[in-house]
C-alpha cells in the first residue's frame, strides 16, 4: 500500500515537472510579436565577502521559432578570476518532455577574445544545439564563482525585443556588515516587485509582453526594466575597491589603477620636450606631442587579469610602441606631462548609440578610454588609439555623453564634445555638363564635424575603395565612373575637402524628344522611413548635420526646358529643407539645395510628421527635369 | 625488400629533377643593404607590406627515440606603411589530438628599425586555445612603423606526420622570395601536387644517401631532397564577385601522405590509386560501413516508401521523406565519425549523415544508388590527376533510373528531386561504385532559374495614379529561394519588404500563391498594387520597370583576373501589357535594344510595341545561358549587365496629353 502510493507520488510529480514547460501552458498573449517565451528567469547572487560571491541561475526559454534560439543565451564567460561550478542544459520538446541533456563537457569551450584584440583571458562556455522542431525549450542551470564583485549584475527582468517573460526573479543575499548600492529602471511601468528579505532583497516580475522595436528608437536599456547593483566594497581581479560617489570611484581608479604607470625614461623625456622647445601655444604643443603618438605607436589589445583594466605603463608601452586604448592613454598623458601640460584619463562607453555613463549610478561602466586636456578657454580631446584622427576631433565613437574624468581629485563626469547640426556640415559644389547621353561632373566636398568623420578615412584609403565608396554613395547613377579623386585631409581645421570628377551614361533617361534628369544628382537623401503602424515609443535623433548644394548644370545644345522644379521650402521640428531651380541663361540652370537636420528626442505622435518630412525630402530629390529637343 | 622498393621510386624522381639556382638562405637577424633600403614595392603600389624572403624547411627527427616532423620557418617581412602593420601580427596554429600535439620549441622575433634590433620577449608569445584541436601561437612585432622589417623564425616539432604541411607561395600580399626546402625520407612517400597559375623559379629534387639514422636499426635511410621556389610572387586578389574558390587559384604546394614503411617492416598505404581507394571503401573505412545500414533503414521506415510505384517514384518519395526527416546542423562531415543510425532516431545530422541514410534507403528500395564524394565551392576543385582524399568534403547521392542519372542531397527541404543545393555545384564528383571501379561525373546545373514577371497595368491619370496585377513566376533556384522567403516570413511583413523594396509609394492589395501556376520547380504569385504620385506635368512620364530585377551591375572591375561562376544559368523575364490612357496619346517609347554574348551565351532584349488595340506590350528578356564563363566573357557581361541596369532604370514611356 504504502509503495504504490509512493509510485503513484512519484508518477505524479514527475509529470507535473515534465508538463511544467509544455508549450501550451503559455498564454496565447505572450505569442503575440514574440519569437521565444522566458518561463523563468531566477538568479540569486549570494555575496559572500568583498571578494567572494556565487551566482546560482536557472533559465527557462520556450523558443518558438528560429529566430527564437538567440534569446535561448546559453553561455558563460569565465576567467581566471570567475570558475563554472555547474552547468547544464535539458531540451525539452513541445510537450516540456526531456529530449536531450548536456552538461558541461558538451558545452562549446571556446577563447571569448573580441575583434582586434591579441590575445585575453576572458573565455566563453555555450551550447550548440541544433533544433529538429519548433517549439522547443531549453532549461539551463549554471553556477559560478568569481572573486570579481565589482561585477555586480545588472539584472534586466527583459532581455531583448520581441521576447515575452513569463517569471522573472532576481534574489541579493548578502551579510547585512556588506554594504550595496542599487538603482531602480522603469520599474513603474511594468509589473515588478520588490521585497526586502532577510538576508538581502528580492525583485520578481511576472507577465511581461514582448515588444517590437521601431525605428529610431530609444536603446533598449533606456525603457526596459532593470535594476542596478554595486557593492561600496569590491574586488576586481586582485584589487580592492570602494566607492558611494563617481568621485570616489575615478578615485579609486586614479589610485589604484593609474598611479605610478605614468614614469617615462629620460630619453623619452628629452625627445618630447625637443620637440616643442620654443613653442608656447599649448594647444600646438598637445599637437605635437599627440602627432608624435601616432607616428610612433599603434593599437594592439592584451587583455590579461587586471590588464583589462589598468593600463600597461608607460614605459613599456614606449619600449614596444603599441598598446590598447587604456596603455596609450595612458603614455600620452605622460607624454604631455613631461612637456608641462596636465591631463585626464577619461572612461567613456564607446559607439555610435551615444550611451552615457550612468550619472547617478558610480559602478564599474563604460569599455574605453581617451584623454582630455582642460586649457584655460577650451578643452581639447585626443584619441589615443587612432593614428589619423586629428588631435581634438571626436567622432561618432566617443562624442556627446556622460564620460568619467579620472585625476588625482577623483572622479568627475563630465560630458564630451557635442557638434551642432550646423559644425557637421557638409558643403558641395559642382559643375554638371549634360550631354545628349552622358553627363560630366567636377565637384567639391567639404565636410566638418561628424560628417568629418565620415570623410576623413577615405584620405587613406586606396583608389579602389574609395571607388567603392562612392559607387555605393551614388548607387541611384548606373554607370558612373570616378575619373578623378583628390582628398585633402586639414587635420588644422579638421575638415576634408574633395575634389571629384566623375561621367556617367546611366543617369539620363531619353524618351523620343526628351531628355529627363533629376538635378540632384550628387547629394539624394533616399531613405523614407517604414510606414506607420502604432508607434509606441519617442523617437530618438542622436546626431543632427547640415548639407548645401549648389549645382550649376549645363543643358546640351539644341534643347530647351520643358518643366523644371517648383522651389521647395520646408521648416518643422525635424529641420528645415529649401531646393531652388533658378534657369542663369537658356542653356545653364543653378540647383540650390539645403538641408538641415535637427537631433533630438520627440514625441511619438510625431511619428508621421517626421516620415512625411523625409518623404518629402526623398521625393523632392529624386524630382525630375524635362528638357526637350528645340 | 625494402631496398628495392626505394630504388625504384627513387629513380623516377632523378628523372623528373630539373635545377636551378635556390637564393642562399640568410642567417637570422642579418639585414642587407637591399632590404634595408627598400621603401615601396614597384610591381605593385598597392601592397602595404611584402616579404624579402620566406624560408621552410621540413624534415624528420628523432628526439627522445621518436620521430618528429620538424618544420623550420624564417620570414622576413617589410611593413611598408600603416595599413600594412597589420602584417606584424602573426598566429601559428598548432594541432593537437588527446594525447600528442604539435609544439614550438623555439622561436625567436625581432623588429629591425633604423639599424635597431628589438626583440618580441618570451612573456610575449601567447598561446590560446582555439578549439578541441587547435590552439594558436600569438605574438606582435614591438616598434613597428612604416619602414621596418619584422623578422620571425621558429621550430616547431610535430607528431602528425600526415600533417607534412604543403607550402603557401601566395598570400594577401607580395613576396619577393619565397623558398620550400624538404628532406624526406625514403620511408614515407607523399603526393605532392603544384597549384595556381605562377611558375615556379627553382625546382629541384636529389638523393641524400644515408639522411637519417633511427636508433637501434643498422640501416641509414637515404632521403629525397627536394627544394621549390618562387621569386616575385604577386599579392593574392580574392574580391571578385561570382568566382569558384580561390583555392582552385592560389599558387601553392600541397603534400599528402600517401604510403609509409615502417622501419620495422611493413607497410601502412594511405592512398595512392582509385583501384586502391576503391578497395579500401569496400572493405572498412567508416564510411563503407554506414553505408551498409540497409536493414536498420528498411525497419525504420514505413514498407510502402520502399515497395510504393515504379523506381522513379520510389526514390522521389524515399528523397522527400528524408529531406523532411532531417534538420541538416550545417555540418558537412564526410571525414567525422559519421553515426548514422543515431542521426536517425535523434532527426538531425552532417550532410554526410543524412545523405548516407537517403543512399540506405534507396538502396533498401532496390534502386541503383552510389555515393558521390566531391568538393563544395567554397573548397576548391578536387585534383583530378591522383586521389587527393583531403580535397572532398562533402558526398551526396547518385541514383540511376532507366538511362538517366539523378544527383541528390536532402540537406534543404526546398530543393526539388534532381537539383543540387548551390554548395555542392562545383563541376564534378568522384562516384564510389561499390560494385565496380569508381568513376569522376559531371554536376550539370538546373538549366532554367528564371525570375519571370507578367503584368497589367492601368493608368489613372486624374488620380496620377497606377494600379495593376503581375504574376511573378520563379523557377528553379530562383523559385527554391523563393520558397524559403516566403515559409520564413511572415505574409505581412514579406509584403512590407516588397513594398519597401520597390517604392515607398507602391502598394500591394493583395497577393496568393497560384498553385494551378506552380509545380515542384516553378512558383506563380498573384499581386494587385496601386503606385501613387506618378511623374506628370501635362504628359505623363512612366518607366515601365516599376519591378526591377536588380539596381547594379555586379560587374564595376575594369579588369577580371578569374572566371566568372554564377554557379547556374539564369534567366530574367518582364513581359507588361500597359493601357493607353482615355485623353492621352503615345509620344514617345524605349528604343529596342538586342545584345547577345557570343556562342549562344548570352541575350537581352527589349522590345516595346503598340499592339493597336489601345495597349502598349514590352517584352525584356536578360538570359545569361552559361553557369561559367571564362574571363574573355568579361567586358561582354559586363555591358550585358550595364545595358540591362539601363533598361530597367532608365526607359520612359511618354503619354502625351490630347
Amino acid at each position: 500500500m504504502r509503495l504504490s502510493f509512493f509510485l503513484f507520488f512519484f508518477a505524479i510529480t514527475h509529470i507535473a515537472i515534465a508538463q511544467k514547460y509544455s508549450f501550451s501552458k503559455i498564454e496565447p498573449s505572450f505569442l503575440k510579436n514574440s519569437d521565444a517565451v522566458v518561463r523563468l528567469d531566477e538568479s540569486t547572487v549570494l555575496v559572500k565577502s568583498s571578494d567572494f560571491m556565487e551566482v546560482t541561475s536557472k533559465r527557462v526559454v520556450t523558443v518558438l521559432n528560429e529566430s527564437g534560439s538567440k534569446h535561448v543565451n546559453a553561455k558563460v564567460f569565465y576567467d581566471n578570476e570567475t570558475s563554472i561550478k555547474d552547468l547544464e542544459a535539458i531540451i525539452l520538446d513541445a510537450n516540456g518532455k526531456e529530449i536531450e541533456k548536456f552538461k558541461e563537457k558538451d558545452f562549446i569551450d571556446q577563447t571569448a577574445t573580441g575583434e582586434g584584440t591579441l590575445y585575453s583571458d576572458s573565455r566563453v562556455k555555450y551550447l550548440r544545439y541544433t533544433p529538429t522542431k519548433y517549439p522547443y525549450t531549453v532549461v539551463l542551470t549554471e553556477k559560478h564563482t568569481t572573486s570579481d564583485t565589482a561585477f555586480m549584475p545588472r539584472w534586466f527582468f527583459m532581455d531583448g525585443y520581441r521576447l515575452s517573460v513569463e517569471k522573472s526573479e532576481f534574489n541579493l543575499n548578502l551579510p547585512s556588515t556588506i554594504k550595496y548600492r542599487y538603482k531602480e529602471n522603469n520599474l513603474a511601468d511594468y509589473n515588478v516587485i520588490r521585497s526586502e528579505i532577510e538576508s538581502g532583497v528580492n525583485y520578481t516580475a511576472v507577465n511581461l509582453k514582448a515588444l517590437e522595436s521601431e525605428d529610431f528608437d530609444p536603446e533598449f536599456i533606456e525603457f526596459a526594466p532593470n535594476v542596478q547593483f554595486a557593492l561600496e566594497d569590491f574586488h576586481l581581479k586582485g584589487v580592492e575597491g570602494h566607492a558611494t560617489s563617481w568621485k570616489e570611484f575615478g578615485g579609486w581608479i586614479y589610485n589604484s589603477l593609474l598611479k605610478g604607470r605614468g614614469e617615462l625614461n629620460a630619453s623619452t623625456i628629452q625627445k618630447v620636450q625637443t620637440l616643442v622647445r620654443g613653442i608656447e601655444d599649448p594647444k600646438e604643443k598637445i599637437k605635437i606631442v599627440y602627432q608624435f603618438v601616432q607616428d610612433n605607436t599603434r593599437y594592439i589589445s592584451v587583455q590579461m587579469g587586471i590588464g583589462g583594466w589598468e593600463p600597461i605603463s608607460a614605459i613599456e608601452v614606449d619600449r614596444v610602441k603599441y598598446g590598447d586604448c587604456k596603455g596609450l592613454t595612458n603614455y600620452t598623458m605622460a607624454l604631455l606631462k613631461a612637456v608641462g601640460i596636465e591631463s585626464y584619463y577619461t572612461i567613456v562607453s564607446a559607439g555610435p548609440n551615444m550611451r552615457s555613463l550612468d550619472y547617478d549610478f558610480p559602478s564599474l561602466q563604460g569599455n574605453h578610454a581617451f584623454l582630455n586636456v582642460p586649457l584655460v578657454d577650451e578643452e581639447i580631446w585626443l584619441e589615443c588609439t587612432s593614428q589619423v584622427v586629428p588631435a581634438n576631433f571626436s567622432g561618432t565613437f566617443t562624442d556627446n555623453r556622460y564620460v568619467l574624468k579620472v585625476g588625482p581629485d577623483g572622479g568627475e563626469m563630465v560630458k564630451s564634445r557635442q557638434y551642432t547640426s550646423e559644425q557637421s556640415k557638409q558643403m558641395t559644389t559642382a559643375n554638371i555638363i549634360i550631354g545628349e547621353s552622358e553627363i560630366n561632373a567636377q565637384l567639391k566636398i567639404k565636410s566638418t564635424g561628424i560628417q568629418y568623420n565620415q570623410k576623413y578615412g577615405l584620405s587613406n584609403d586606396s583608389k579602389e575603395d574609395v571607388e567603392k565608396y562612392y559607387k555605393r554613395h551614388w548607387d541611384y547613377i548606373n554607370d558612373v565612373h570616378i575619373l578623378n579623386h583628390d582628398i585633402v585631409n586639414d587635420k588644422d581645421n579638421i575638415e576634408t575637402i574633395e575634389n571629384i570628377d566623375i561621367k556617367t551614361s546611366g543617369y539620363l533617361s531619353k524618351a523620343g524628344d526628351r531628355l529627363l534628369f533629376a538635378p540632384n544628382m550628387l547629394n539624394r537623401n533616399e531613405y523614407v522611413p517604414k510606414r506607420d503602424k502604432e508607434r509606441n515609443r519617442d523617437i530618438v535623433i542622436n546626431r543632427g548635420y547640415l548639407d548645401e548644394d549648389e549645382f550649376i548644370i549645363e543643358i546640351p545644345n539644341g534643347y530647351e526646358i520643358e518643366s523644371s522644379l517648383k522651389p521647395v521650402k520646408l521648416k518643422n521640428d525635424f529641420g528645415e529643407f529649401e531646393v531652388n531651380v533658378e534657369q542663369l541663361s537658356e542653356s545653364t540652370l543653378h540647383f540650390k539645395r539645403r538641408l538641415l537636420m535637427k537631433p533630438g528626442k520627440f514625441s511619438k505622435t510625431s511619428y508621421n510628421d517626421y516620415r512625411d518630412f523625409r518623404k518629402t525630402i526623398s521625393r523632392v530629390d529624386a524630382s525630375k527635369i524635362v528638357l526637350i529637343k528645340i | 625488400m625494402f631496398n628495392t622498393i626505394r630504388k625504384k621510386y627513387y629513380l623516377i624522381f632523378i628523372l623528373c629533377t630539373l635545377s636551378l639556382v635556390a637564393q642562399e638562405k640568410p642567417e637570422f637577424g642579418t639585414i642587407s643593404q637591399s632590404e634595408s633600403s627598400f621603401t615601396s614595392y614597384d610591381k605593385d603600389k598597392e601592397a602595404t607590406a611584402v616579404y624579402l624572403s620566406e624560408y621552410g624547411h621540413n624534415y624528420f627527427d628523432v628526439r627522445d627515440s621518436y620521430i618528429w616532423l620538424i618544420t623550420k620557418y624564417h620570414a622576413k617581412v617589410k611593413i611598408l606603411n600603416k595599413d600594412g602593420f597589420k602584417h606584424a601580427d602573426i598566429e601559428i596554429p598548432l594541432y593537437h589530438s588527446k594525447k600528442n600535439k604539435e609544439k614550438i620549441v623555439k622561436i625567436k622575433a625581432v623588429t629591425h628599425n633604423n639599424g635597431m634590433s628589438i626583440p618580441v620577449k618570451t612573456a610575449e608569445f601567447y598561446e590560446e586555445e582555439i578549439n578541441e584541436k587547435w590552439t594558436q601561437l600569438k605574438f606582435t612585432f614591438p616598434n613597428v612603423q612604416e619602414g621596418v622589417i619584422v623578422e620571425y623564425e621558429y621550430e616547431m616539432q610535430s607528431p602528425f606526420h600526415f600533417n607534412f604541411q604543403g607550402w603557401e607561395f601566395q598570400t594577401d600580399i607580395p613576396k619577393l622570395y619565397s623558398e620550400f626546402y624538404a628532406e624526406i625520407p625514403g620511408n614515407w612517400l607523399y603526393n605532392r601536387s603544384i597549384i595556381g597559375s605562377l611558375k615556379l623559379s627553382v625546382d629541384e629534387s636529389r638523393i641524400i644517401s644515408s639522411c637519417f639514422k633511427f636508433p637501434g636499426l643498422e640501416q641509414d635511410s637515404d632521403c629525397e631532397a627536394l627544394r621549390y621556389a618562387m621569386k616575385d610572387i604577386p599579392a593574392f586578389k580574392d574580391s571578385e564577385k561570382y568566382m569558384l574558390s580561390a583555392n582552385n587559384y592560389r599558387s601553392r604546394i600541397e603534400f599528402e601522405l600517401s604510403e609509409y614503411k615502417s622501419f620495422y617492416g611493413g607497410t601502412d598505404k594511405y592512398t595512392k590509386t582509385w583501384k586502391a581507394v576503391d578497395r579500401e571503401f569496400k572493405t572498412d573505412g567508416d564510411l563503407g560501413v554506414q553505408l551498409k545500414k540497409k536493414n536498420f533503414f528498411s525497419k525504420s521506415v514505413d514498407p510502402g516508401l520502399l515497395t510504393q510505384g515504379d523506381d522513379l517514384t520510389k526514390a522521389k518519395n524515399i528523397y522527400e521523406f528524408v529531406k523532411n526527416h532531417f534538420i541538416w546542423n550545417e555540418e558537412y562531415g564526410v571525414w567525422n565519425d559519421n553515426k548514422v543510425k543515431n542521426a536517425f532516431d535523434q532527426k538531425k545530422g552532417s550532410a554526410a549523415e543524412i545523405n548516407i541514410s537517403l543512399i540506405n534507403l534507396l538502396n533498401a528500395a532496390g534502386l541503383n544508388v552510389n555515393m558521390m564524394l566531391l568538393a563544395t565551392r567554397n573548397k576548391g576543385l578536387p585534383k583530378k590527376t591522383h586521389p587527393v582524399m583531403s580535397d572532398f568534403n562533402y558526398l551526396i547521392a547518385k541514383v540511376d533510373i532507366g538511362e538517366k542519372a539523378y544527383l541528390l542531397d536532402a540537406t534543404n527541404k526546398y530543393m526539388p528531386f534532381g537539383m543540387l543545393p548551390y554548395h555542392s555545384l562545383n563541376y564534378y564528383g568522384r562516384v564510389m561504385d561499390f560494385d565496380n571501379d569508381s568513376y569522376w561525373f559531371d554536376i550539370v546545373p538546373e538549366k532554367s532559374n528564371a525570375i519571370m514577371l507578367r503584368a497589367q497595368m492601368t493608368i489613372d491619370a486624374s488620380e496620377k495614379k497606377l494600379t495593376g496585377v503581375f504574376d511573378l513566376i520563379n523557377t528553379g533556384y530562383k523559385k527554391v529561394a523563393q520558397d524559403e522567403v516566403l515559409s520564413t516570413t511572415k505574409e505581412d511583413s514579406y509584403i512590407e519588404r516588397l513594398e519597401e523594396e520597390i517604392s515607398d509609394d507602391f502598394h500591394i492589395m493583395s497577393h496568393e500563391k497560384k498553385l494551378k501556376y506552380s509545380d515542384e520547380k516553378k512558383l506563380t504569385e498573384r499581386f494587385n498594387f496601386e503606385m501613387e504620385n506618378l511623374f506628370q506635368e501635362d504628359n505623363i512620364y512612366l518607366n515601365p520597370f516599376v519591378l526591377k530585377f536588380f539596381d547594379n551591375n555586379p560587374f564595376t572591375a575594369s579588369e577580371r583576373t578569374y572566371p566568372i561562376d554564377f554557379g547556374y544559368p539564369m534567366r530574367y523575364q518582364y513581359v507588361l501589357n500597359v493601357k493607353i490612357p482615355d485623353g492621352y496619346n503615345v509620344k514617345s517609347i524605349p528604343e529596342n535594344k538586342n545584345f547577345s554574348l557570343p556562342d549562344n551565351g548570352g541575350v537581352l532584349k527589349l522590345n516595346v510595341s503598340d499592339n493597336n488595340s489601345g495597349a502598349l506590350n514590352l517584352f525584356f528578356t536578360f538570359d545569361l545561358n552559361s553557369a561559367h564563363y571564362n574571363n574573355g566573357y568579361y567586358e561582354g557581361l559586363k555591358q550585358l549587365f550595364s545595358e540591362a541596369v539601363k533598361s530597367q532604370s532608365q526607359s520612359l514611356i511618354v503619354f502625351e496629353k490630347i
